[in-house]
């Protein structure tokens, strides 16, 4: 399981609710990026061959899907959608916009975000 | 001048029909038959340049009427008039000569986009028509969108819709919300050209994503 997982998330806390939930990944030798802005985000795609990225949509430079668009068009790697909103067309709407999946952080577990994990980077 | 002749045997059809030709600039109905006979007899005394056929009528059918009309007189464009949308009433239609296919249940703009079309030398299909035999001509040549043009995330979710289970089954065993999935299914739709669940079911079958049963 060697591969590069991009992490966007502002929240400290939601940061460490993902990153626990992708440990086993991190067990297996993945190595986890961890950006708190989209600024950082784009510069660690730049730098890194990042496999995936987990992504909040609400950072402290970019909000909604102006979020994901931007980061979309920086790069093709798969894009995990984490959002603290439940409303149920932001999930449908995010898949429009080029998401790879989408999960609500109330409903985030470790099983559910590897297994998508595990399917974007196969 | 575009000179029609149309054959139904309806009086009332043909009437409606007329009625919209009428209204036509630049189109003029030359003769009516009632029958396939009857719409060869016409043809060769008028010489139209489009026949508005259909096929179902008494004595040789408007199909037998249009390969010979082929024959005959090579120089009039047959537009076949038709309740049926299935493909293999399209075929027959094409096979026997004809250059259009028009459904009975079509919008009334639709009959003179498909009579200047063939006037042009090209070929009209209603749009309901077109699909189907185009859906039908992929599948024989073997040219579904491999599975491929999905993500392995849309893979699952089609494996899972292709064996029926409900959305919302969908949702509870990949922990997502139902409009999530109902989107990730809108959009292997899309991405399949596929319009149905029993479509997705075939196509789950034939790529092997759903083994066949016994």
């Amino acid at each position: 399981m060697s591969f590069r997982i991009l992490l966007v998330e502002d929240d400290p806390n939601d940061a460490e609710l993902v990153q626990a939930c992708l440990g086993e990944a991190s067990a297996n030798g993945a190595e986890i990026v961890h950006a708190a802005s989209l600024a950082a985000g784009l510069r660690a795609l730049q730098t890194g061959a990042m496999d995936i990225v987990v992504l909040d949509l609400d950072l402290p430079d970019s909000s909604g899907f102006d979020t994901l668009e931007t980061l979309g068009a920086a790069s093709s790697v798969p894009v995990i959608v984490v959002t603290g909103n439940p409303h149920p067309a932001l999930a449908a709407e995010a898949l429009k916009r080029g998401a790879y999946e989408v999960l609500k952080k109330s409903e985030l577990d470790a099983r559910s975000l590897m297994h998508v994990v595990r399917l974007a980077v196969a | 001048m575009i000179r029609v002749v149309l054959a139904d045997d309806h009086a009332l059809v043909r009437a409606g029909i007329r009625s919209l030709l009428g209204a036509m600039a630049d189109v003029e109905v030359v003769g009516e038959a009632a029958s396939g006979e009857e719409a060869l007899e016409i043809a060769e005394r008028e010489h139209p340049d489009v026949v508005l056929m259909d096929i179902a009528m008494k004595g040789i059918t408007g199909l037998e009427a249009a390969a010979r009309m082929r024959e005959e007189q090579p120089a009039v464009r047959v537009v076949i008039l038709s309740m049926h949308s299935g493909e293999e009433y399209v075929l027959q239609a094409l096979r026997a000569g004809a250059v259009g296919y028009l459904l009975k249940d079509a919008a009334t703009g639709e009959l003179e986009l498909a009579l200047r079309t063939v006037i042009r030398g090209e070929s009209w299909l209603s749009p309901a028509v077109s699909r189907q035999v185009v859906e039908g001509y992929v599948q024989r040549v073997g040219g579904d969108a491999g599975l491929d043009v999905l993500t392995a995330r849309q893979r699952e979710v089609l494996r899972l819709v292709a064996s029926g289970r409900s959305t919302k089954e969908i949702a509870f065993v990949l922990n997502l919300s139902v409009k999530t999935v109902e989107t990730h299914r809108a959009q292997i739709m899309d991405r399949l050209g596929i319009r149905d669940v029993a479509g997705l079911v075939r196509y789950a079958l034939r790529t092997g994503l759903l083994p066949p049963e016994g």
